[in-house]
């Protein structure tokens, strides 16, 4: 049995419909449905996939036909069918369709994702290398349990796609860095046409670009013999089909590199009808799949490493986990994401103890208000990145800092968090002082209702824990909280004198006051 | 090279000719010999019109390409025709002594000669009120083209002469072909008399041409290849080496005419050289007997006459389907293995009909092949559609002989909102399959039905098959995604479990008997059984050598072609093929690979033929639970202890029935066997049930 996802339980008699996964990738559109059963665990109920060449048109001419774009289409129909026949609506929550380097990069993108939408009411979205690693993560949490992702050991995850090549390390599960590099198996094998180059000639070039990209890999890790690579990816999984049959069975398999090698000079060696020929492939993977092997095998090679790992994981696994875990998924990338936060918070030169005060503060009312204010434990995560990085912006300028903090935040990379979850945390930041949001606010005005709400319940926390350390010198660092009908009791001990404090919270409640319907009142908590 | 493979149309010849066998045995019933004989007919008409006309075309276009056993085009013809005119002798002979026999039993055929005072009467009554005004005489006309007459059609051919000093003889043709029943009661006074179509018409024949004397009047039917590119998957190997040389004229050429023995030179003469016909002599065959035996079908399944027919076998309820309980509750306790007909084909129906009515199944998918008219199969697709369930079904049109009927309950479905796929381009889906999406408490399940037959109700009583019913996962992801890929809704997948042609079935076998080959070397004792309708892969039976000089068992159970040679020293000693010719139709893919003790068991529906591994949509199904690979196991080894019904393959391509060894007196008949123990579970199930009491519960939902 392959290690399952474990998503969030649930209860009652009304099963949820299954989850649908819709990944528009370089060489394929691929569906995966499955459903969360009533103990949490994640059965998977179909795959599907089309080859579509979406990479040929984006990566030569930087656009998508419109025959290709008809193409896909027709596919996302016949999907669409399948979907209605699970009853899955085609609502985000339910079904996620995602598109990655091919889609993003082509210049009529918008064109591709409105045609989609008019025709089959599927809502693409767009995602970047930083996405598609935190997905393909996610992908791999399940396998914690297995050799792949031993606890001591540090992994090197890489995928090869049509367009790019993903990869992510980790030292002991925590990541040391996440590239993502402009070598795909598709974009590689057009690159080379282009030249018209004799056969032998070819190998050559495409062995000298594959060279380039493993060397500067290497260069990128620490103690780089440590790493057990693990390959993502159709193409390695086909490896492994021929080189281990029924490896699937247990989720994940070891390749031993010199078989790996001998096989893909074997591929290599054939040409694309060959392939189709004797593998029973389709042309667009057929097309790939050499490359593909050829960047798995020199990048294992470089690495010194005698075997690789292959897992049954795809990127729609880790899709499916956020969905399906709700945000438990997210949750489990709590470490990540704070350590993500914490380097960005030293980039920006931060005052260390000032954010680790606003932090504590926070969550800790974060906790106490749990009944007012009903989040999940998502935004808990979501107001502790905030807090920790609500000043990073008087690295720009202390003067208007909020705004500054919030654009530094959204163009930075969180690890862990999606492009919308970025946002709130850059909101929280910039509405941490003055101007409450108003409609009129860029970025504010593009929240739906429920998370323009959210986002507002986080902020006013924020106001206040900030309130509380006004003096940056860290007098307040803990709070009892005494939840009334009409206010909120926030009791310190050890202090004497809180005027300082209450000005500023004078100041700063209004959110909270305005959120939650209740006062904010500071009090020196007299001994018993 | 030559010498590794048995010819293949050498090989159905001999089939049919233990076909014909089961019709001179005396240990069958005299009606059931009659139907025998008629199968081996029919079966002949076919060959000739696919298999021969398509040899008959590659050696007119001076094709010397030999085939697999080294044969030429020609010497494939030169051999057919000798095992044929023999095989023809027999089937003549055969009917006379059925004659014979059934007259003792009072079912007589008079004669134009025998017929009495009182027949006449009744014949020349129904020759005024019905035939004269049905039957159309045509006269022949050099000057015109020769009309285009009906293939298989009977025809009398009547030789005509002007009563004049110098007589002009000329033709004229009767097609019988139409709503004329072939056999005609006559009134008797004990038993069951009756005659010929040809033959009554004979009596009056002259009334259609008062002017001139009927100088002969004979029957004839034609066999041609025109239908030879509607049976694209019958002969196809031959069509891919004709393509250059099709065209209409030659494909609608006359590929047999069967004459009466009695009919003059000169009518054969006139008949072989009509330009349209062209009838070489190798291909016309004088008969002794009426024309087309394939007819007398319909005398053996006459009305009545029970003795002279098999005992009735009813069929067995299984064990394991409650018939108070619903079969999603019977399949959550476990899969179901069906073996028909001696277990009844009603859990398969029950299970679709249960899921059209009921409101937790989200969707259907089926693939249809040939279904029967008024089929409760096609009535509950409906209703699930009307109902507002997704219901997908592949029909497959390429079935060749009711393709009219097909058309028109596809386009009922359609309109009661199935979603019909006719279908898929180039490929002929011949697998069996049924997929029914039900939401449950527990999330979705998918509850399964492989088989190895048609969803045909009717045949399935005629037909010896498998149905495999589960909710195996694993085996659910894999079936969608069949379903899927057949749709076009998606490219294959790689299975975790199925196995499907053309991807990758022929493949999973090799790697199956390969496994089994190793392991035989590294000292294992190695073993496969299986069960077939025809074995011609040349690389399946290469691998089956190999297997066999590494020492493996090799026990085949192959009805029809093979041509692997068993027996041959150094080559496949280890390697035995029986066949089972019975009153059911041997039809059931089962496959054993014995894997060091981790038995593998399947069930598929494809043969062991290019046609079926390069050009069908087959599916090879792991059946893995114990118990049921158990029951598949044991069917298969019940066939090779048969000794009644069951033929030897020789080394030389030739079949001996089995007998009993010396010494040994117990009679095996495999199909007699498998009734009595699908009997025998049902016995010790309703044994089971009178010791242990079940107390009626108050309904629950």
């Amino acid at each position: 049995m392959p290690p399952a996802l474990q998503g969030q339980p649930h209860s009652g008699d009304a099963m949820p419909p299954p989850f649908g996964v819709i990944d528009i990738g370089a060489t394929a559109i691929r569906l995966m449905l499955a459903q969360v059963n009533a103990d949490g665990t994640v059965t998977h109920l179909e795959s599907l996939q089309q080859a579509i060449s979406l990479g040929k048109d984006s990566f030569a001419t930087g656009y998508i036909s419109p025959a290709t774009i008809e193409q896909c289409v027709k596919c996302l129909g016949n999907f669409r069918q399948v979907l209605a026949e699970y009853q899955i609506p085609l609502r985000r929550g339910h079904l996620r369709a995602v598109a990655t380097s091919a889609v993003s990069s082509a210049s009529n993108r918008d064109t591709l994702i409105d045609r989609i939408y008019i025709a089959t009411g599927i809502e693409v979205e767009p995602v970047d290398e930083a996405e598609i690693i935190r997905f393909t993560y996610l992908s791999l949490l399940p396998f914690e349990s297995t050799p792949v992702l031993a606890a001591e050991a540090d992994n090197l995850v890489i995928e090869v796609g049509g367009g790019s090549t993903e990869v992510l390390a980790l030292h002991q599960k925590r990541f040391q860095f996440i590239r993502g590099y402009q070598l795909g198996s598709l974009r590689l094998r057009q690159q080379l046409e282009e030249y018209n180059a004799p056969a032998l000639k070819l190998r050559e070039l495409m062995e000298s670009q594959i060279s380039r990209t493993v060397q500067d890999i290497r260069r990128s890790l620490r103690e780089p013999e440590h790493f057990h690579v693990i390959a993502m990816g159709g193409d390695a999984r086909f490896a492994a089909s021929l080189l281990k049959p029924g490896w699937e069975s247990q989720g994940w398999g070891t390749l031993s590199v010199t078989k790996l090698e001998t096989l893909t000079h074997e591929i290599l060696r054939l040409s694309v009808d060959d392939l189709v020929r004797t593998y029973h492939l389709n042309y667009p993977e057929a097309e790939t799949l050499g490359p593909a092997l050829l960047i798995y095998l020199r990048l294992a090679q470089i690495l010194e490493q005698k075997s690789i790992f292959v897992t049954t994981a795809t990127m729609r696994d880790g899709v499916l986990a956020e969905m399906s875990t709700q945000d438990v998924g997210t949750e489990r990338l709590r470490p990540q994401v704070l350590q993500s936060v914490m380097t960005l918070a030293r980039k920006y030169q931060v005052d260390q103890q000032h954010a680790d005060t606003v932090r504590r503060l926070s969550q800790k009312l974060f906790r106490a208000l749990q009944t007012e204010h009903n989040l999940s434990p998502k935004f808990e995560l979501l107001l502790t990145a905030a807090a920790v990085l609500h000043d990073i912006g008087n690295f720009v300028a202390i003067s208007g800092h909020h705004k500054h903090s919030m654009y530094l935040v959204r163009n930075s990379d969180i690890f862990g968090l999606s492009p919308a979850d970025v946002d709130m945390v850059a909101l929280c930041c910039r509405y941490h002082r003055r101007a409450l949001p108003r409609p009129s606010h860029p970025v504010f005005s593009s929240l739906d209702r429920d998370q323009r709400i959210n986002l507002v319940k986080m902020a006013a926390i924020l106001r206040v824990a900030d309130a509380l350390d006004r003096g940056h010198n860290r007098r307040i660092t803990d709070v009892d909280v005494r939840i009334a009908p009409d206010k909120v009791v926030l009791q310190v001990r050890n202090v004497t004198d809180l005027t300082l404090e209450q000005l500023a919270l004078a100041h700063k409640g209004d959110l909270f006051e305005q959120v939650y319907g209740k006062t904010v009142v500071l009090q020196i908590q007299k001994d018993r | 090279m030559a010498d590794l493979f048995l010819n293949r149309e050498l090989s159905w010849l001999e089939f049919n000719g233990r076909v014909l066998e089961e019709a001179t045995s005396p240990s069958v019933p005299l009606l059931e010999r009659l139907k025998f004989l008629a199968i081996s007919c029919s079966n002949l008409n076919e060959f000739y019109m696919v298999r021969v006309g398509g040899l008959h075309l590659l050696n007119q276009a001076g094709s010397s390409r030999r085939d697999p056993s080294g044969r030429t085009p020609a010497q494939q013809l030169a051999a057919i025709e000798t095992r044929v005119k023999t095989m023809v002798g027999t089937q003549y002979e055969t009917f006379a002594q059925l004659e014979a026999n059934l007259a003792d039993h009072g079912i007589h055929r008079i004669t134009p000669s025998a017929v009495t005072p009182e027949q006449a009467r009744h014949l020349e009554r129904l020759f005024d009120d019905k035939l004269s005004a049905v039957l159309t005489p045509i006269g022949i006309d050099n000057a015109k083209p020769f009309p285009l007459f009906k293939n298989l059609g009977l025809h009398l051919a009547v030789r005509l002469a002007k009563p004049s000093r110098t007589p002009r003889e000329r033709f004229a043709i009767i097609p019988l072909a139409g709503v004329l029943n072939r056999f005609i009661t006559l009134p008797a006074k004990r038993g069951y008399h009756y005659i010929l179509l040809e033959d009554a018409i004979a009596l009056f024949v002259h009334r259609f041409f008062p002017e001139e004397k009927v100088l002969e009047c004979c029957t004839f039917r034609l066999a041609r290849n025109a239908d030879l590119q509607v049976q694209e998957d019958k002969a196809v190997d031959l069509l891919a080496q004709m393509e250059q040389i099709l065209d209409a004229r030659k494909l609608s050429a006359c590929v047999r005419l069967e004459i009466s023995a009695s009919s003059t030179q000169k009518t054969r003469r006139f008949l072989q050289r009509q330009r349209a016909l062209s009838v070489a002599d190798d291909f016309t065959f004088l008969l002794p007997g009426p024309v087309a035996l394939d007819h007398f079908m319909s005398l053996a399944t006459i009305e009545g006459h029970e003795r002279l027919k098999y005992p009735e076998w009813p069929r067995h309820p299984s064990p394991s389907v409650k018939s108070d309980r619903s079969m999603f509750e019977i399949l959550s306790k476990g899969d179901v293995l069906l073996s028909h007909p001696y277990q009844s084909f009603s859990p398969v129906v029950r299970l679709i009909e249960e899921a059209a009515d009921d409101p937790d199944v989200l969707a259907i998918k089926q693939t249809l092949y040939r279904t029967s008219k008024n089929s409760p199969i096609v009535a509950a697709l409906r209703r699930a559609a009307t109902s507002g369930k997704h219901v997908t079904v592949i029909v497959e049109l390429k079935a060749r002989f009711d393709e009219a009927q097909n058309i028109a309950w596809a386009k009922q479905m359609e309109l009661d909102g199935v979603h019909v796929i006719y279908g898929i381009k180039g490929l002929k889906t011949h697998a069996k399959l049924c997929i029914i999406v039900r939401r449950e408490a527990q999330g979705i399940v998918r509850y399964l039905h492989f088989g190895t037959g048609n969803y045909n109700e009717k045949t399935a009583r005629l037909y010896s098959d498998v149905s495999f019913m589960t909710r195996s996962d694993y085996l659910g992801s894999d079936a969608s995604a069949f379903f899927n890929t057949i749709a076009g809704y998606s490219t294959a997948p790689r299975f975790l479990k199925l196995a499907m042609a053309p991807l990758g079935l022929r493949e999973t076998l090799l790697n199956l008997i390969e496994s089994e080959t190793e392991r035989q070397r590294q000292g294992e004792d190695g073993l496969i059984m299986a069960k077939l309708n025809s074995l011609v892969d040349p690389t399946l039976i290469e691998a089956l050598y190999r297997a066999s000089a590494a020492g493996v068992k090799v026990q085949l159970n192959i009805r029809g072609i093979c041509c692997l040679r068993p027996g041959v020293k150094g080559l496949s000693e280890h390697i035995t093929v029986i066949s089972i010719i019975d009153r059911f139709l041997e039809h059931a893919r089962i496959f054993y690979f014995h894997q060091g003790g981790q038995e593998k068991v399947f069930i598929s529906s494809a043969d062991w033929m290019p046609r079926n591994l390069d050009r069908r949509i087959e599916l090879l199904v792991p059946v893995e639970d114990v118990q049921n690979r158990q029951t598949l196991t044991t069917m298969l080894e019940t066939y090779f202890a048969d000794n009644q019904n069951s033929w030897r393959l020789l080394p030389d391509g030739r079949y001996r029935r089995l007998q009993p060894d010396a010494g040994v007196h117990t009679q095996i008949r495999s199909q007699l066997q498998l009734y009595s123990m699908a009997g025998e579970a049902m016995a010790r199930i309703r044994q089971k049930r009178r010791t242990t009491f079940e107390p009626h519960l108050p309904p629950t939902d």
